[in-house]
């Protein structure tokens, strides 16, 4: 194996998620504050709030996640490959985005709330069910983080051994191979991929936000902007400590190579249509449920207005340029991340579950508003310095690297899994046969990892085209991206043109989801495992 | 003759070597857009803009200029109100510019210093849902708003941020901080709804769900311009009223900006009374301050309306204590259920049992191991 030293893997994570933590950091304790901000009981109040809704989002997500990632995972059925794009696309989609879809459903005058009003039913999707209990934030946030839990587990079902598993049919049958083989290798990523989504509830702020939902990261963000940006910085710990202790919790046992067999890949085991319509639920509720949403918005204001499909037309006028600022800032990202998150993947590979990959876990629930001002508050400190100092002024550095920061974790596990399904056996064979490190790396980590990078790079592409919050604060001034655009477009209530800008804007981000899964489907016909 | 003036002074600029100036806008950018490009065309100055919405702006913009203090990257920042521009001001982070085009603003809508000035200002007025109500039996003073004759019928934005925000630190300044806190609480306990911002209370207007509603004249015009059926009543006109609050947008040069002529340039582009026009013609409809200034029938002029006298000194005093307890009284609990009363101890007793158990399971976990 190639032996990264513990300092190059953590350079470029130092760089976009480090740095600016630490500055984020000391600005929360600067002028002698100290953690007596977090002892006021209304903070409690609004902590509990915040785990409540993210256990129950959590719990959601498994609900409608497992079944979907286990039902693409284990087995072949029709229009299998549109299940497995599509189940995608809800991370494509930006939580407000999701929001606004799923209030015209059950919002205040949402169809499904005046229907149930004419019966004398009294629904709110934004009230509490019980004290600390939120439901409705829970259900839109599930909706949109299903995904990480669904596709986790299909990957790691695609990973079973294949003799194990045709082993396993022959000695007991299907439902022996299932019990035996297939589910245990499932619920083996479960306790990781909760631990993502809840570490991602906590920390989500557009869903709470638009649903007037109280949550710390509310408090936190009004303080920010309001108060001093030390003292936001500092109500920001609670979150991080409750994901760590999630990611503690929960564990990651998806390490137990026994699970895992390497590059083989399994026979699905064979699913009629009626697993189609099963598969096709949560992806309805996913995607269909908000885009519906969106379109019916767009019909209707077409029909009053009579326009029909000038909104397309202009708002592509108005925001092309903004869709390739997008797209460029998401391919540099994407390249930064796939070459921070490669050592670091294979540190964590060597030594899972340790202390910093937890940590590192745990960081997905920092607000992105504390890595955007973090990364300005530490790449000023170069301004006048030769060459870096304009690139502060006038690069793409700080979107780039804040980016990276952003998601840095999420690629490094899916990297992290990519190694921990490698057969070390090759490399090591290679070492004794005194090929060099670099020669290791590109005759066998390379092509064992191929398939792994492109999902890793999909992953990576698609959250940076969808992200919001963290680009709002370092894209470069004359450089917006789409979903900046979207987020303004919101607040004129043009809702026809933001429809069409939100279905424009899902169609770019499936563009790297489509590239990968072309590329996918060819290696698996090659394979002979097309669905 | 001033647009002559800038005319010249954009011609000297236009031989200069820099000709980027980098403008932070938290206005609508629906609404600056086209004057960004009308400058560009006139002075040969490229505009690099950073844009935000209202909702999100003192996230966005003001945590990215506080943020960006003493290396900033924008030259000049275009703000849509002018609590965040006395924020700023009090940071330091702004350099003083006196335009010459901002002489005839009245002197309550600009900084003495030049620190910063308003133009173009959106009046905080109640709207009326025509089809569920008469505008001739509805409020008529923001105080009716927590009036027992109005219970339940009212909705206006929380006042965390935006204009909302200033009107309590305007109601701070006036009445004493207390008094306004009293009054938002006594507003709660009467039923008006409390929504994120003005667009979702004018909304909430709009599609029925109350009849009566609190917000700014941009949002009323929007949804005008849709379609809906909305009276607008411009509050506190009466003898004893202190009359309507009228809130500018507000420009300002900021301090070490990398190409300051070019941001002096844009100032004095934007305070010019063509500028308030096309604001005023907008879907913004804002109202001009400049004197003499032509408008839509739709907008009401400055010299029309009983306007609310602002110390805004006062009022930035105001900024820097009342944000807190606005804070605790409308995030601390769900205010559209119940009023902050003291301390609630439970959530901190839930917290401490989840603390303990969370220690028994890690602890039992690595027993396990061991």
């Amino acid at each position: 194996m190639i032996r990264s030293g513990r300092w190059t893997a953590w350079a470029l994570p130092a760089l976009c998620l480090v740095a600016p933590m630490t500055a984020i950091g000391i600005e929360a304790f600067r002028e002698g504050r100290s953690i007596e901000t977090l002892l006021d009981p209304a903070i409690h109040g609004l902590l509990v709030n915040t785990l409540a809704l993210a256990a129950l989002a959590t719990l959601f997500a498994v609900v409608v996640g497992f079944p979907l990632g286990f039902a693409i995972g284990a087995y072949a059925f029709p229009l299998r490959s549109f299940v497995v794009a599509a189940a995608f696309v809800p991370l494509l989609v930006p939580h407000h985005i999701h929001t606004i879809g799923w209030m015209r459903w059950i919002g205040r005058q949402g169809w499904i709330t005046t229907r149930l009003a004419e019966d004398g039913i009294a629904f709110d999707v934004r009230a509490a069910w019980i004290p600390y209990v939120w439901p409705g934030p829970a259900w839109i946030l599930a909706m949109a983080l299903f995904p990480l839990v669904a596709l986790p587990v299909a990957d790691a079902l695609r990973r079973i051994d294949r003799e194990s598993a045709a082993a396993a049919r022959i000695a007991g049958g299907t439902r022996a191979a299932l019990t035996a083989v297939y589910m245990p290798a499932a619920k083996a990523v479960l306790p990781g991929a909760a631990a993502l989504v809840f570490a991602l509830a906590a920390g989500a702020y557009a869903v709470p936000s638009l649903l007037d939902t109280p949550v710390l990261v509310q408090r936190l963000f009004f303080t920010f902007s309001q108060r001093s940006q030390g003292e936001g910085a500092l109500l920001a710990l609670p979150l991080f400590v409750s994901a760590a202790v999630a990611a503690s919790l929960l564990g990651d046992p998806s390490w137990r190579r026994g699970t895992l067999g390497g590059a083989a890949r399994a026979v699905r085991l064979p699913g009629g249509p009626w697993m189609t319509c099963a598969a096709l639920v949560p992806v309805l509720l996913g995607v269909g449920v908000p885009m519906a949403g969106l379109i019916g918005k767009l019909v209707e204001e077409s029909r009053r207005t009579g326009e029909g499909l000038a909104a397309f037309q202009l708002v592509w006028a108005r925001t092309a340029a903004s869709f390739g600022n997008g797209l460029l800032f998401a391919t540099l990202a994407g390249l930064v991340l796939l070459v921070a998150a490669w050592p670091l993947a294979r540190r964590f590979a060597a030594r899972p579950g340790g202390a910093s990959e937890r940590g590192l876990t745990a960081l997905i629930a920092m607000p992105p508003v504390l890595l955007g001002v973090g990364t300005i508050l530490f790449w000023k400190e170069t301004d006048g310095v030769p060459v870096i100092g304009g690139l502060y002024r006038d690069g793409l550095i700080l979107v780039v690297l804040a980016l990276a920061g952003r998601f840095l974790p999420i690629v490094v596990r899916v990297l992290r899994d990519g190694f921990l399904g490698l057969d070390p056996s090759a490399e090591e064979a290679a070492r004794l046969a005194g090929a060099s490190s670099a020669k290791r790396f590109r005759m066998i980590s390379l092509p064992m990892m191929a398939s792994t990078l492109g999902v890793a790079w999909t992953a990576a592409m698609t959250l940076a085209l969808v992200e919001l919050d963290t680009t709002l604060l370092t894209y470069p001034p004359g450089m917006e991206t789409v979903q900046v655009r979207i987020f303004n477009m919101v607040h004129y209530a043009r809702d026809a043109e933001v429809s069409a800008l939100c279905l424009l804007a899902t169609a770019l981000g499936l563009l790297p989801v489509v590239i990968h899964a072309l590329i996918t489907s060819g290696e698996e016909e090659r394979h002979g495992h097309g669905a | 003759m001033r647009t002559l003036l800038f005319m010249a002074l954009a011609a000297v600029m236009a031989l200069g070597q820099s000709r980027v100036v980098t403008v932070y806008v938290s206005t609508d950018f629906e609404h600056a857009e086209p004057i960004l490009k009308e400058f560009e065309k006139a002075t040969g100055i490229k505009v690099e803009a950073v844009s935000d919405t209202e909702d999100n702006k003192t996230v966005g913009l003001v945590n990215r200029l506080i943020a960006e203090a003493g290396a900033t990257r924008a030259d000049v920042f275009w703000n849509n109100e002018t609590g965040q521009a006395i924020r700023l001001a009090k940071k330091g982070i702004l350099a003083p510019y006196v335009s010459a085009n901002a002489a005839t603003i009245p002197a309550g809508f600009k900084d003495p210093s030049g620190l910063w000035t308003g133009f173009g200002a959106r009046g905080r007025i109640l709207v009326v849902n025509t089809q569920a109500a008469d505008p001739k039996s509805a409020p008529s003073r923001v105080a009716d708003l927590a009036d027992p004759k109005w219970r339940g019928t009212c909705v206006m934005s929380k006042p965390l941020f935006g204009t909302t925000l200033t009107h309590a630190a305007v109601l701070a300044s006036t009445n004493g901080k207390d008094a306004m806190l009293k009054w938002f609480k006594s507003a709660l306990e009467n039923g008006t709804r409390f929504e994120k911002g003005n667009a979702p209370a004018m909304k909430e207007v709009s599609d029925g769900g109350r009849p009566f509603g609190l917000t700014d004249t941009d949002d009323a015009h929007a949804a005008r311009l849709d379609g809906k059926s909305i009276a607008v009543i411009y509050p506190d006109q009466g003898k004893d009223d202190p009359g309507v609050l009228l809130i500018p947008n507000t420009v300002m040069l900021m301090k070490g900006a990398p190409h300051p002529e070019e941001a002096k340039a844009f100032i004095d582009f934007v305070l010019r009374p063509e500028t308030e026009r096309a604001l005023a013609d907008g879907r913004s409809a804002q109202i001009p301050l400049h004197p003499g200034v032509a408008k839509p029938p739709h907008v009401k002029g400055y010299e029309d309306l009983k306007v609310m006298a602002v110390d805004w000194n006062r009022v930035a005093d105001a900024l820097e204590g009342a944000p807190d307890d606005l804070g605790r009284l409308f995030i601390g609990t769900n205010p559209n259920e119940a009023v902050s009363g003291g301390a609630d101890r439970t959530p901190t007793y839930i917290l401490a049992g989840v603390i303990a158990l969370v220690c028994v399971v890690l602890i039992a976990k690595r027993r396990a191991r061991a």
